[in-house]
């Protein structure tokens, strides 16, 4: 009974510890995003004028229309639609991975959003899910590769 | 409502007499694991992904994020809390893989009439602690953002893209070599892999384990000098009155122990159900099975 006790005690300091861990670095987030917009706007009210024209040109060099691209994934190949609008990657839907592991394919899905995010699949791969991850950034990659005017 | 609910369980498996009791539970004990090696075959290396994540994102200073790793490691370890170790003994892929190995041996041992030979309990007990260890280990190398760098090494890697039909293992040879000790443990002790190297068995062993399905036995009511449960139990454990935190931790459930007591003696820990009754372990498995799903994996 003891021994389930302190079993117990150590498994809500734990997960504590975990919640404390995120709020903590959430709060310094926040922070840092503070200070970072601050200085923004200081730099903005000193020169009076943004650069927001010169992010609406189109210098991707992609060309617009819908392109699939496929690598191989886990257990098979990974099969991508990409859409590139104005020059920018707009929209990314899956073709086909039937081989993949339904876990792993769920925890790589998230590169997805974060491709259409950075408009680039130069970043890193979801660990503990590295094939996936390959699979799908590659995919996409390929089909970037016929869109390059 | 429930309470008749389980009274009907207990009647339903009154009916049948022993013998084709044993044969069903061990039936329908194989019927799930296939079920689940089948379908849910990579349970066990999500949830220990969900361990490595949580260290991996601590080293590096991240946000620890829902992941459907870190669901599959909260969801199993809530499961086991509650059930024991049922999943180690009946959804587990790789615990099912080091069954059927060992059934091997059984079979080849019957056929040339001979007994398998079990390495003493005593070296099995201090063999056991290797599991914390490497437990620490992998969770330490997350923590130090240098787990990547060891990939290939992994044997549940290895187990894992052959399980997925991929046979180009190249770069694996490390993986692949300690997958062949395994699997040799694995067929000279029953569920060698699970008491000795597992580190999600580690963190199952260390959670608190509530007592309303682990067993016992009433010991005043045994036959002197019987101990068909304990040479029978993949664990060697000896079942006690009141439970002790190494049967919580070490039982696999696997209800080996249920089937050849000579006297039916062993039951639930504080539940009115005995703990192998059909529909309780069909129960136990649809709902594994369930959440395993729900969390997508």
């Amino acid at each position: 009974m003891k021994d389930f006790l302190i079993r117990v005690v150590c498994i809500l300091i734990l997960v504590g510890l975990f919640t404390g861990y995120d709020v903590v670095l959430a709060m310094r987030n926040k922070d840092e995003q503070i200070a970072k917009l601050q200085v923004q706007a200081e730099s903005l009210a000193l020169s009076g004028k943004s650069e927001s024209n010169a992010s609406a040109e189109n210098r991707s060099g992609y060309e617009d229309g819908t392109y699939t691209g496929s690598a191989q994934g886990y257990g098979g190949s990974v099969c991508l639609q990409v859409v590139i609008k104005k020059g920018t990657i707009a929209e990314i839907q899956v073709v086909s991975a039937a081989g993949e592991d339904v876990a792993y394919w769920n925890m790589a899905k998230q590169l997805i959003p974060r491709i259409i995010e950075e408009q680039t699949t130069d970043i890193d791969t979801v660990s503990g899910a590295t094939f996936s991850s390959t699979g799908i950034l590659n995919a996409a990659a390929d089909a970037l590769n016929q869109a390059i005017k | 409502m429930a309470e008749e609910r389980i009274r009907q369980i207990i009647q339903l498996d009154k009916k049948t007499d022993k013998k084709t009791k044993k044969r069903i539970h061990t039936a329908l004990r194989a019927a799930i694991q296939i079920s689940f090696f089948i379908l849910l075959p990579s349970a066990y290396t999500a949830a220990f992904g969900g361990a490595k994540y949580l260290f991996t994102q601590l080293g590096a200073g991240e946000f620890i994020q829902w992941t459907p790793f870190l669901a599959a490691l909260v969801l199993l370890c809530g499961y086991t809390m509650l059930f024991g170790k049922f999943f180690c003994g009946y959804g587990c892929a790789f615990g099912s893989l080091g069954d059927w190995i060992y059934a091997l041996h059984a079979t080849i041992c019957r056929i040339r009439g001979t007994k398998p030979k079990r390495v003493s309990s005593k070296i099995m007990e201090a063999l056991s602690v290797i599991k914390y260890l490497i437990l620490a280990a992998v969770l330490l190398l997350c923590f130090a953002g240098i787990y990547d760098k060891t990939r290939g090494v992994s044997p549940w890697d290895v187990f894992a893209q052959l399980h997925a039909g991929n046979l180009k293992l190249a770069g694996y040879w490390a993986g692949g070599m300690l997958l062949g000790l395994i699997l040799v443990g694995m067929f000279v002790q029953e569920r060698f892999f699970c008491q000795v190297l597992c580190p999600l068995g580690a963190i199952f062993s260390l959670l608190p384990i509530l007592p309303f399905f682990t067993l016992r036995r009433k010991k005043e009511a045994c036959i002197k000098g019987c101990s068909a449960c304990t040479r029978n139990c993949p664990s060697d454990l000896e079942l006690l009155q009141k439970q002790s935190l190494q049967v919580m931790g070490d039982c696999f459930q696997c209800h080996k122990c249920m089937g050849v007591c000579p006297r039916q003696n062993i039951t639930c820990g504080r539940s009115p159900l005995r703990g192998n009754e059909i529909l309780f372990t069909l129960i136990r498995a649809a709902l594994l099975a369930a959440l395993c799903v729900w969390i997508g994996i």
